[in-house]
């Protein structure tokens, strides 16, 4: 499956919030769609499902017209919430027979998604009386349990613990390896940088980054080695400046070496082994994608 | 039409199981059934106090005194027959002065007393009781004198007893109600007003707590995906809706069982002809409630559909909460004061916002309106509904995603075109 946006555009008055977006997400491959707030990564989420009237563009499913309601899509919104008095089960079959589940496949599905979650115990409570992590678990298996296609989760670590983040991971992860399409919004760097093979970044209403993220990794320079020894005073630094090393910066407990060109990490590293230094870390500094959004989307940082 | 099914069944179900729902239900069937009750209630304290008298040897109470002034015996004689005219009393003869008998009155010494002048001529002084239950002394020996009189003069002219008894003799009267419709249409109209105006007000603040729920639980987001505003809001209003009449249906039935349970006491009410309804204006009844109810539970959707918070709703309730108490009270007015022949009235039972009310009671209290206006008004209302139906779910479609600050009229027209 593929799904295709093409110059998505939306206002609200005078505002635009986004001006001729177009990106693409495959099955099997998780996309991450990044942008800081207010940079337009829900619009265009609800613009693509139709939640809100698109100003311009279209979206297209395996090159047709995304059908409006469609049923196979699993959504989790970023405000979260659902009907606070009433019991998970019950909320849970009624949202996959909205989606097109007979009721009994409902609740077969229920069970699987509450024991994966562990929230077996929540299921006769109603959705109030659970924690917010537990509530978002809850939204989670909202979205999961009918087994859409697509899967699009806007910020789906934003208030989970350590252990839940790790679980809703797993769970990503094999959605991934059932060749599922995914798409997650997020700012949380990390965790995009994990899992998602294709990240879109949107700022200001623009599309400022596309593609694999390893691809996009490597466009970057890789000029900087990181280096630390036994024995990492001060004095030391001067002994680092091998050839090709143009200057040193104590960083980290270590040295960050800035180097006159890329790729020459081997030469460096044959040197300063060379001067019977006791290396404890030597590695090439690669831009984390944090490092990637802030350039392209923190002007201000 | 399946989603539209389960949004119904899924309202239904959780407004049913709703604890302030399921609580409001069993008070009002309670409050019901209690009025219902009171003329029972007050039957068995009657029973009770003349009980209380019938039993023998209780201590008789304390009576009240009445004087009588009349020292030439002119109309007061025959022990028996002053007792048997002051029942409840107790008299003695007395020779006092008028002002003397009117501060041992005010002083509550005693409750009454008759001065004689002559045969022709008798002053009463009383005290005055605001009891309605308590026995008026005045009027009593006011008939006794009369009786007195009468019996003294028929003895001067020589008739005779049996005679006498003639000269009393009434025709026998059977006076047989028939022409009551007038009345009974007019209570039956009230019951009908009074009860869609109930539903209105109960179901309709159910619908737009509901929609104003999902709104501000954020449950909204997730449906607006997955069906039509349409199915969603027009399932929600069916399934509320449902819950509304079978509440209504709880409360109506406790009424009927303590009704049937208390017939005994109701039975001197005569109230078996209200329920004598004509199967016609049953049906109509049940139209104009039907449609009713849509007409105003698509204006309290769409306005659910509005508030961000779930406390604003109040406010926004206000204006159509106006509308469903001004058609209630034009309704209960004009057949009350009896401006239902009005053309004022006539109007009301084509504007839809009154027409179920007005209509049902003109329908019910006028025997001979034309089934010519009857159709034109459910005709208006129906297309009434229908026009607040499609703009209730555009409205619902740009307002359940519109949170912060309540849209102006002018933004909602504008958003609603480009949806």
């Amino acid at each position: 499956m593929k799904l295709e946006v093409r110059g998505l555009k939306k206002s609200f008055g005078e505002k635009v919030v986004l001006d001729g977006v177009s990106f693409a997400c495959e099955s099997g491959v998780a996309t991450g769609l990044l942008g800081r707030n207010g940079a337009g990564k829900t619009t265009a989420i609800r613009s693509v499902l139709g939640i809100i009237s698109r100003d311009g563009g279209e979206v297209l499913l395996d090159g047709n017209p995304l059908p409006s309601y469609y049923e196979p899509i699993g959504y989790l919104p970023e405000e979260r919430g659902l009907y606070p008095k009433i019991k998970v089960s019950e909320q849970l079959t009624y949202f996959a027979t909205l989606r097109g589940m007979k009721p009994r496949q409902a609740r077969a599905a229920l069970d699987k998604w509450l024991e994966r979650l562990e929230m077996t115990e929540y299921r006769d409570k109603n959705f109030e009386t659970l924690s917010k992590g537990n509530q978002q678990k809850i939204q989670l298996a909202a979205a999961l349990l009918h087994d859409p296609d697509i899967i699009i989760l806007d910020e789906p670590f934003s208030g989970l613990d350590p252990v839940n983040a790790l679980l809703l991971k797993s769970v990503v992860l094999e959605l991934i390896a059932e060749g599922k399409l995914l798409v997650f919004s997020s700012h949380q760097m990390n965790f995009v940088e994990e899992f998602c093979q294709e990240v879109i970044m949107i700022h200001e209403g623009h599309l400022v980054l596309q593609g694999s993220l390893s691809q996009i990794k490597r466009s970057y320079d890789r000029d900087r080695a990181f280096v630390r020894l036994r024995r990492s005073e001060a004095d030391i630094a001067a002994d680092l400046r091998v050839e090709g090393v143009l200057d040193v910066k104590p960083h980290n407990g270590g040295f960050l070496l800035e180097l006159d060109k890329e790729d020459r990490c081997q030469g460096i590293l044959k040197a300063l082994m060379d001067k019977n230094h006791d290396i404890d870390d030597f590695h090439l500094v690669e831009l984390s994608l944090g490092d990637i959004f802030i350039q392209k989307a923190g002007v201000a940082l | 039409m399946n989603k539209l099914a389960r949004v119904i069944r899924f309202s239904f179900t959780s407004q049913m199981r709703n604890k302030s729902f399921i609580i409001s239900t069993v008070i009002l069937s309670i409050i019901v059934a209690a009025v219902i009750c009171i003329p029972t209630v007050i039957n068995l304290f009657n029973k009770d106090d003349t009980d209380g008298v019938e039993q023998p040897g209780q201590e008789p109470q304390e009576e009240d005194v009445v004087v009588i002034v009349d020292l030439d015996g002119i109309l007061f004689n025959g022990t028996e027959e002053i007792s048997a005219a002051l029942p409840g009393f107790s008299w003695r003869l007395e020779n006092d002065t008028p002002e003397n008998l009117a501060a041992r009155i005010e002083e509550n010494e005693i409750i009454a007393a008759a001065i004689v002048r002559d045969d022709m001529n008798v002053d009463v002084l009383y005290f005055l009781s605001l009891n309605i239950f308590v026995q008026n002394p005045a009027e009593l020996l006011e008939s006794y004198l009369q009786n007195t009189h009468r019996a003294k003069m028929l003895d001067a002219y020589g008739v005779s007893g049996e005679d006498a008894v003639k000269f009393f003799e009434m025709p026998a009267v059977s006076v047989v109600p028939v022409g009551m419709q007038y009345l009974i249409g007019q209570t039956q109209s009230l019951v009908f007003i009074l009860l869609l105006y109930m539903t209105l007000l109960t179901c309709g603040v159910l619908v737009s707590t509901s929609v104003g729920q999902e709104k501000s639980s954020r449950a909204m987001e997730v449906l607006i995906t997955t069906a039509k505003p349409e199915a969603l809001i027009f399932g929600k209003i069916i399934g509320v809706g449902l819950a509304g009449l079978a509440q209504m249906t709880v409360v109506i039935l406790s009424g009927v069982l303590s009704y049937w349970l208390n017939r005994g006491a109701l039975a001197q009410y005569n109230i078996d002809v209200f329920f004598d309804i004509p199967p016609s204006t049953a049906v109509f009844a049940f139209v104009f409630f039907v449609l009713g109810f849509f007409f105003y539970a698509m204006i309290f959707g769409a306005i659910g559909s509005l508030v961000s918070r779930i406390e604003d709703l109040n406010s926004a309730q206000g204006p159509i909460m106006l509308f469903t108490v001004a058609g209630f009270l034009v309704a209960i007015y004009g057949q009350l004061y009896g401006f239902a022949d009005s053309l004022f009235y006539k109007v009301c039972s084509y504007i839809p916002f009154t027409s179920p009310y007005v209509m049902m009671a003109r329908i019910s209290g006028e025997p001979n309106i034309p089934a010519a206006e009857i159709w034109a008004s459910l005709a208006v209302l129906l297309a009434a509904v229908l026009l607040t139906g499609w703009l209730s779910a555009k409205i619902y479609r740009v307002g359940v995603l519109m949170y912060g600050k309540k849209p102006s009229m002018k933004e909602l027209i504008k958003a609603t075109r480009q949806m």
